[in-house]
């Protein structure tokens, strides 16, 4: 077991091994293992100096069985959720795509109208002014990303600019609460 | 530079495939991992068997991981975790004392493994402190200082470099030196035992 190899190792618990290095070092601790119980011992002194962890009895064999197991598990690269990912985000991409023509189909169609219709006089104040139509709350129901059981209820509120008439342009209001929490009832004399 | 830069180099090898950078995470925290568990299950031999499930949780869940937290706050959640659903498989009720993660994790994870430690575990116990704390006072002063320093004050190797007025090879080579001792004294003590070094 050379020396310079468990230099190494100690130059890695303190983070100041550089990512070429740790790569090369955790080969050789397949190769060798006892740089794998020098570690061990050294995170023991370690733990012991910061006064961090008393001595826990744990099965000498402990580590070896989670590794024999995890040998029988599929590796955790991320590499097929990097795949994931960039599969999701293209989809999301694809989907915000066709939401988008979709809402401003109307808005375009609306446009050719009012064109159409230039030629004749309009009526005054044919179209009410813009308001912003409140509507009830759904819920969305989250899970953390966490391992936490809770479930999160968060409200989700209709953005969409609305007309008096009911009708919708397209266009994407602020985000603003649309809803005033509800008022104490007046005292009754 | 620290614990939590270490951790996060082994976590990136682990997500590039590479399960001997697992084991070392492993190696480190099993008995941070073991002692949080004993908090909800009291058998030893169970406790091994849910703590096994929990660092095979984290280690599928390894992927998911991306440094948002500390590695050792990520475990502590999926170790109290797996504990609680043990205890609701078998029909138990998981304690209401929770303790807040941040609190938890400066804790001493063995307090109640510690309070039920056999006689021979706590001489072991004893055995290891006094060892360690007789080695780092034998040491030769410059590596007791850096040590020291590393251990006990948290200093990076720059920090260190600094303060002692040397190149960071030397610190990370003193520093070396003095775990390389104090390992010489410890690896007799747990060559024997029963149960194995955290």
């Amino acid at each position: 077991m050379s020396q310079g190899l468990r230099e190494q190792l100690s130059a890695l618990m303190d983070g100041e091994l550089s990512g070429e290095q740790t790569r090369f070092l955790l080969r050789a601790v397949d190769a060798d293992a006892g740089l794998a119980r020098s570690w061990t011992r050294y995170q023991l002194a370690s733990a012991v100096i910061r006064r961090q962890a008393a001595f826990v009895p744990v099965d000498p064999d402990f580590a070896e069985r989670v590794m024999q197991a995890v040998s029988r598990q599929s590796p955790a690269s991320g590499y097929g959720v990097r795949i994931l990912r960039w599969a999701g985000g293209g989809a999301i991409a694809a989907a915000v795509a066709v939401i988008a023509l979709v809402a401003n189909r109307p808005a375009v169609e609306r446009s050719t109208a009012s064109v159409a219709i230039a030629a004749v006089p309009a009526a005054p104040a044919q179209r009410s002014q813009n308001v912003f139509m409140p509507i009830a709350p759904s819920f969305d129901y989250a899970q953390p990303a966490s391992f936490d059981t809770t479930v999160i209820a968060l409200p989700r509120y209709d953005q969409r600019l609305r007309y008096a008439d009911g009708s919708m342009p397209g266009a994407q209001a602020p985000y603003v609460l649309l809803i005033q929490p509800p008022q104490a009832p007046a005292p009754q004399r | 530079m620290g614990d939590n830069e270490s951790d996060l180099a082994l976590v990136e090898r682990v997500q590039k495939g590479e399960k001997r950078a697992f084991d070392l995470l492993v190696r480190k925290y099993q008995h941070k991992v073991i002692g949080v568990i004993s908090r909800y299950v009291s058998d030893w031999s169970e406790c091994q068997d849910v703590a096994q499930e929990a660092f095979m949780r984290a280690y599928r869940a390894m992927a998911a991981f991306r440094g948002d937290s500390q590695f050792y706050t990520w475990m502590y959640k999926i170790a109290t975790n797996t504990a609680k659903n043990h205890l609701v498989s078998q029909g138990r009720r998981p304690p209401a004392d929770d303790i807040a993660i941040d609190d938890a994790v400066q804790l001493d994870g063995g307090m109640r493994l510690k309070d039920r430690a056999t006689p021979e575990h706590e001489l072991m116990r004893q055995e290891i402190e006094q060892t360690v704390f007789a080695t780092v006072e034998q040491l030769p002063e410059d590596l007791k200082t850096a040590i020291t320093l590393r251990e006990v004050d948290g200093l990076s190797y720059e920090e260190i470099a600094e303060k002692m007025d040397c190149p960071i090879g030397t610190v990370r080579s003193r520093i070396f030196r003095a775990r390389d001792a104090i390992d010489a004294k410890l690896r007799p003590l747990l060559a024997d035992a029963k149960v194995s070094e955290p």
